[in-house]
């Protein structure tokens, strides 16, 4: 397939792949894999990363049994008309995810920063700012997250490293020696949420310049260690400072700790309040990131062509805003992302890329034999 | 053309709830609180509920010649549970009241954990307040100690907020932040407790906490036990001890500590190993011997001292059933158990090192 779309460097790639998972939905964590594992979550944060890394294993394995092209093309390439139910159902997942993280974000801004502004002016600044660079071109998006993303990041590791002064309960950060295995495997399927980027790697991928496939597995590698180290951080200075019993009471841990950061070092008395640019960048440009991939996806699989990512971007946003009023609360939504999402759209990655890899083996096979044959 | 007006307008009209312009409350129409008493009620059920607010007549051209008595009022309400003393208090205000501010939760140490929790819990539940504000006991009377105005504070802080907040002006760093008691509160194995505010002649004085077991009335250690206690837990900041030598009184001053502290279970309860390295500054030595000996003996005299405040610290602690220090919290942690309260055995070791100040000898 011919790109019409103009290419991105390898940074670009880096910055709008770390931009697209973990980012949106940090602000609930670490609270449901502490609930679920107990003394078992620091192997189960252990096995997020894991998971994380072999379904990305498989994604390169399938990719490098495929041709070039985005998400969609590979798709056709290995299941023909049947990609249709395959991208639809991507699409339907990564708008109740989006829809339910951002009833979320906008239920914490709501209760701890906003009060009296009501709910629906936030999701819809915060969706419509995201379908808005959506809808750019692929070129915008990722020079806009490739200035913000720095900046997100620099302020959430300054927070982080006010937040450590106030880690007391070290004990909490040795790893148990009683290893439970079924709510271990719970608590890291819960974690999915978080990784969950098929489609953006296969989508952004294609329009990176050099395409190399080394590069491109080097730095998505190095995207998922990046968000490795914020959940560990994350997880420390939570757990560290409330401690875990603590912790598993709050629906918003992190808000909690960086609420409570005082300082006499900085002009700004309560410099936890930065984390609200954070947060809110961070939340607008992981939605970005995924109406992007989605109009790209579903504007190919339908026109052939890129022409209607901003429509289709649009749309999903409008659909997203829709649906967040379908989760009356923070606990619905939350239940939707661990207990609905999470089971759900593992599973449909994990059959799609096992048996995508088997059937592209198969084809690939007969196919080197009929060369052979003629 | 006319879309991308329409998309600026739209922009623009967006922007605007951005920033809550739209619904500004006046600073003038605020009612600032400041700290919250609570102590016993004269119905039964029902607690006394204080808010103190900082004087609204105050400005900063008006700050010398407000009296210092006069930079804050109260409001005092009778309620059984936060949210109706707030309301209470609202009624009785012409000024929307606001917790955004709060610098201190201030209780009698008579106040029992049942008393006390349902507070604790109510503050920590609320969005809006701070969970960084100071908490702790006093002796009644509460407003006493509440609107204890100091000629070095200036309204609207509160004296025992700068005093908190000042790491420098504590021997010992026993002060609790609402998050910090609420999380101790929390966890197995810990027992909450906060310093208890004293006014002695006059002043401000912090040499007592107030410990507070799962179950039954609240413990107050002695003096001595809370040095101990803050030994034991490293909050030493500036702390001073002068120990009696040959007839004469030595004083060892800015003593601060690092320790390292292992926990594991044994039978019937847990074993402590602690080694705590205390350092400070030394006053004038005897000149009776040579100044090296007699600082070897005043620092076997001092670790003696140290070691017996930590055990008559640990002493309490299995006495009363509290763990303050939260040795049991690691153990509780790795089993995934919990047990109200694990005897605590101590093998305690301290070394003190000691510099000489000034010039000397």
């Amino acid at each position: 397939m011919t790109s019409t779309v103009e290419p991105i460097g390898p940074l670009q790639f880096f910055f709008f792949l770390t931009m697209s998972m973990v980012t949106g939905g940090v602000f609930i964590w670490p609270e449901a894999v502490l609930s679920t594992a107990g003394n078992n979550a620091l192997w189960a944060i252990t096995g997020s990363i894991m998971l994380a890394l072999a379904t990305t294993a498989a994604l390169f394995v399938w990719m490098s049994l495929t041709g070039p092209g985005i998400f969609v093309d590979r798709l056709h390439q290995t299941w023909g008309f049947l990609a249709w139910p395959w991208i639809l159902s991507f699409s339907l997942l990564r708008v109740v995810l989006d829809a339910a993280l951002v009833t979320l974000f906008s239920q914490m801004l709501s209760t701890i920063f906003y009060p009296l502004t009501p709910l629906w002016v936030l999701k819809l600044i915060i969706l419509a700012e995201a379908a808005w660079f959506g809808g750019r071109r692929l070129t915008i998006l990722s020079r806009n997250i490739q200035f913000w993303f720095p900046v997100l990041a620099f302020s959430f590791f300054l927070l982080a490293s006010l937040a450590f002064g106030n880690v007391q309960s070290w004990w909490a950060l040795r790893p148990s020696s009683h290893v439970v295995l079924t709510p271990l495997t719970q608590a890291v399927i819960g974690t999915w949420f978080l990784w969950a980027q098929t489609d953006v790697l296969l989508t952004i991928s294609h329009f990176m310049r050099p395409a190399r496939a080394g590069l491109v597995r080097k730095l998505t590698v190095a995207a998922i260690l990046f968000h490795s180290v914020v959940i560990v951080v994350i997880y420390m200075i939570t757990v560290g400072a409330l401690g875990p019993e603590a912790v598993m009471t709050l629906r918003w841990p992190l808000v909690y700790v960086l609420s409570n950061l005082s300082s006499h070092t900085f002009y700004l008395s309560r410099p936890g309040l930065i984390i609200l640019l954070t947060w809110t960048g961070g939340m607008v440009f992981f939605s970005a990131s995924h109406l992007f991939c989605l109009g790209m996806n579903l504007s190919q699989l339908a026109a052939r062509s890129f022409r209607w990512t901003p429509q289709i971007s649009w749309g999903a946003a409008t659909v997203e805003f829709g649906g967040s009023f379908l989760l009356p609360s923070a606990a619905v939504a939350s239940h939707v992302v661990l207990n609905v999402f999470d089971p759900l759209s593992l599973v449909l990655v994990s059959i799609l890329l096992t048996v995508s890899i088997v059937i592209r083996l198969v084809m690939n096979r007969q196919r080197i034999r009929k060369n052979t044959t003629f | 053309m006319m879309a991308r007006r329409l998309a600026w307008s739209l922009s623009g009209l967006l922007a605007l709830p951005l920033s809550g312009c739209w619904d500004v409350h006046p600073l003038e129409d605020q009612g600032i609180v400041l700290a919250i008493g609570v102590s016993h009620g004269s119905q039964k059920g029902a607690l006394r509920w204080t808010f103190t607010f900082p004087n609204v007549t105050l400005s900063p051209s008006s700050l010398t010649s407000v009296k210092r008595r006069e930079q804050y009022y109260d409001v005092t309400v009778h309620a059984s549970t936060f949210g109706d003393a707030v309301m209470r208090a609202q009624q009785k205000s012409s000024r929307i009241i606001y917790l955004g501010q709060l610098q201190g939760l201030i209780w009698p140490d008579t106040l029992s954990w049942r008393q006390l929790w349902p507070i604790v819990a109510a503050l920590n539940a609320q969005g809006p307040i701070p969970k960084t504000f100071w908490m702790m006991a006093a002796t009644p009377p509460l407003q006493a100690v509440m609107k204890f105005v100091s000629p070095q504070v200036v309204a609207p802080r509160t004296y025992l907020a700068t005093y908190f907040d000042c790491v420098h002006c504590q021997p010992f760093s026993l002060a609790q932040r609402g998050w910090e008691f609420w999380s101790h509160s929390l966890t197995p194995g810990v027992s909450p407790y906060v310093p208890l505010v004293n006014l002695e002649h006059g002043n401000v004085a912090i040499r007592q906490i107030v410990v507070y077991p799962s179950s039954g009335h609240p413990v107050l250690y002695s003096p001595q036990e809370t040095e101990g206690f803050g030994f034991l837990s490293g909050k030493v900041k500036r702390a001073a001890l002068s120990v009696h030598w040959n007839g004469h009184t030595v004083e060892l001053t800015k003593l601060h500590d690092g320790r390292s502290v292992s926990v594991r279970k044994a039978p019937g309860g847990i074993m402590v190993n602690e080694t705590l390295r205390v350092s400070g500054f030394i006053g004038e030595p005897p000149a009776e011997s040579s100044p090296l000996r007699s600082q070897n003996l005043i620092r076997r005299l001092a670790q003696q001292r140290i070691v017996t405040w930590c055990l008559a610290a640990i002493r309490q602690a299995n006495n009363t059933r509290t763990d303050p220090f939260g040795y049991a919290a690691s153990v509780l942690w790795s089993q995934g158990k919990r047990t109200p309260f694990l005897p605590i055995h101590a093998h305690i070791t301290v070394s003190v090192s000691l510099k000489g100040e000034g010039m000397l000898r």
